[in-house]
């Protein structure tokens, strides 16, 4: 984790200053949710700072608080990063109201990573319900700008109505560089893609175990459900992989509240592979 | 090197010498509070034989409110300031050896896991270490009953054993060995080794319990009947966490004042309901079975299987303190021992 950070990133020496920088965009992803891309105030760290997909941030809104989100952009994009906010509490709603060209503080990169080197060669799905896709999105963006190191790209994406679908300007290039499948609980009179959740849509499509590694994130009833759907089509522990979500407040190993038995959410995930969960407490 | 004495009525001398060459930390009576360890003043009159009860060293090395991080956002210019405490060195005097041992589990936390913490740090690096064995042992101490307490001594620099009219003082270190070898202190007689063995051996051998020398990480159940009980009685009011010395759990806030924010830090618990709260309303540990069972298995379990080290080390304060009579010790009997030996018989 260390080895991927910059000189110049403070976060290695003064691990809760935040950096500031400066919202350049801020998309309406849903009625509740925004993108915010970000860029450091810092002409060099802008250009030096570096992150693997997977890993996550601390923002914080100075004078309100921090908030943890995952880095959703992807780290082959350069110049700036994004983070996709959901409006839940203080801090959430205080970006909310934030205009481009405002000021926040970030600490980042923290937490591990996807082991994308590991899966070269493979076919990768994407099972993503929500706000969920946040996580994964860095990944898949980050797999199709090396398309060639990878197989299939499949992606299962639902929602509960079209209206909650995050990201649709990159629907085309998902699709076209690999294989989107869109799925709503509750459709609406301009739907043409499937109704029903992610689980039961994974069902119908029937993706080959073989050679592939799943990736899901998700709420909790999705990730509840889908478990048993990838089980039933073949995928072993080791195959699907996911990030955990614990509410963090230092996000470097220290404020003591991101444990799942031994392991830290901040330092030893937020991803995991199913395997690796199933050796944790059964405390989720 | 050979170990010394410091007669009590010469501790002014002793601590004019530590002082010539450290900042001393000590614990300081108040008037209407436990001692508390602090750097001292010169008008403080530290307590150094460790026979009353008081705050831990960790209020010292973690304070209970910290801040982290100052912004100013004057003029439309935000800047942002990391104060760091001074770096200088320190000698911490009359911890108990089991505040002591409990420093060695926050250094795990705070100067290892991929990040230091800076603030831990700047206080902790060049800190020489010095822990008391008062004359009288504490009711609730058990610290024989969590690890071989032998080893702890290569925790510190040196031990002080209160002998009455005096302290004997042992080095366990090179830098402790150095320290008093140069400090204005008498030579130790056999009478005043004989009595320092005889004081050591009534440490080791306080309020031994019957899950001692078992490998609670071992055989701690998830799934055990206790935790029920210890929830059913717990008022969730943190005395156990803010008490004990290696209770390192910290909330971070911001606070406003004009175009400043001070970010600070201060003490929290995995007692308290919202401490895993999310922002979206979902909570991991959303009743106080969960949150009781993880302060119990964190320290003798998860940091053992962490770090190597148990994470609580007997000094007994949540026994003594808990306002509705929780008592670890009868929850590890119970959830441990018992079991065991049924197990045996059977």
């Amino acid at each position: 984790m260390i080895d991927s950070q910059t000189t110049n990133n403070p976060i290695t020496t003064l691990p809760y200053t935040p950096i500031p920088a400066t919202l350049t965009k801020i998309v309406t992803e849903s009625w509740d949710t925004k993108t915010f891309h970000a860029e450091f105030n810092d002409e060099a760290l802008k250009d030096s700072f570096t992150y693997e997909p997977g890993q996550f941030q601390q923002v914080s809104v100075f004078g309100v608080g921090e908030c943890t989100f995952c880095l959703t952009s992807s780290p082959t994009r350069k110049g700036h990063i994004e983070f996709s906010v959901k409006k839940v509490g203080s801090v959430t709603s205080a970006l909310h109201d934030m205009s481009e060209g405002d000021l926040v503080g970030i600490r980042a990169p923290l937490g591990n990573f996807f082991p994308y080197n590991e899966w070269k060669g493979k076919n990768l799905l994407f099972a993503g319900g929500g706000i969920g896709m946040a996580p994964m999105r860095s990944l898949l963006n980050f797999c199709l700008d090396n398309r060639d190191d990878y197989g299939e790209i499949t992606t299962i994406y639902g929602a509960r109505t079209p209206g909650d679908l995050c990201f649709a300007y990159e629907f085309e290039e998902w699709n076209s560089k690999g294989k989107l499948h869109l799925t709503v609980d509750v459709g609406d009179d301009d739907w043409k893609d499937h109704v029903g959740h992610v689980p039961g849509y994974l069902k119908e499509l029937a993706p080959s175990p073989d050679n592939a590694i799943a990736i899901t994130c998700g709420p909790p009833i999705m990730i509840k459900f889908i478990l048993p759907e990838f089980a039933s089509l073949g995928f072993k522990p080791e195959q699907i992989y996911t990030t955990l979500e614990m509410k963090m407040k230092c996000g470097v190993g220290k404020c003591g509240r991101c444990n799942i038995g031994s392991k830290l959410v901040c330092l030893d995930g937020p991803v995991f592979s199913l395997a690796e969960i199933d050796e944790l407490p059964p405390e989720f | 090197m050979k170990d010394r004495v410091l007669l009590k009525d010469k501790t002014g001398d002793f601590l004019g010498f530590l002082a010539e060459r450290f900042e001393i930390v000590a614990p300081v009576e108040r008037a209407d509070a436990p001692a508390e360890f602090k750097e001292l003043a010169e008008s403080d009159v530290p307590a150094l034989d460790g026979s009353k009860p008081m705050m831990t060293p960790k209020d010292y090395l973690l304070p209970r409110h910290e801040v982290l991080v100052k912004i100013d956002m004057a003029g439309g210019e935000t800047k942002v300031e990391t104060p760091l405490p001074e770096e200088k060195p320190r000698v911490m005097l009359c911890a108990w050896l089991a505040d002591a041992q409990a420093i060695q589990v926050l250094d795990r936390v705070f100067l290892d896991r991929k990040f230091v913490d800076p603030y831990y740090s700047c206080r902790r690096e060049n800190l020489v270490l010095f822990a008391v064995i008062p004359a009288e042992m504490r009711w609730s101490w058990f610290s024989g009953s969590v690890d071989d307490v032998e080893t702890w001594k290569s925790s510190v620099d040196g031990l002080m054993y209160d002998l009455g009219d005096r302290f004997y003082i042992e080095s366990t270190s090179e830098k402790g060995a150095e320290l008093i070898a140069s400090a204005p202190l008498s030579e130790a007689s056999e009478t005043d080794t004989a009595a320092k063995n005889k004081l050591w051996d009534a440490f080791k051998n306080t309020g031994l319990q019957p899950f001692a020398g078992k490998a609670l990480y071992e055989n701690l159940a998830w799934d055990d009947p206790i935790w029920e009980e210890m929830a059913q009685k717990c008022i969730a009011c943190g005395m156990c966490s803010f008490m004990c010395p290696s209770c390192s759990c910290f909330d971070i806030q911001d606070e406003t004042c004009g175009h400043c924010v001070e970010r600070y830090r201060c003490r929290d618990t995995c007692q308290f309901e919202d401490f895993t709260l999310m922002g979206h309303g979902h909570n991991p540990r959303a009743t106080q079975l969960p949150r009781s069972r993880q302060r119990l298995l964190h320290k003798f379990k998860y940091q053992h299987e962490q770090f190597g080290v148990v994470g609580c080390t007997g000094c007994g304060r949540c026994v003594e303190l808990c306002p509705v009579n929780i008592d670890i010790r009868e929850a590890l009997n119970r959830t441990c021992v018992e079991p065991m030996e049924q197990k045996a018989e059977a």
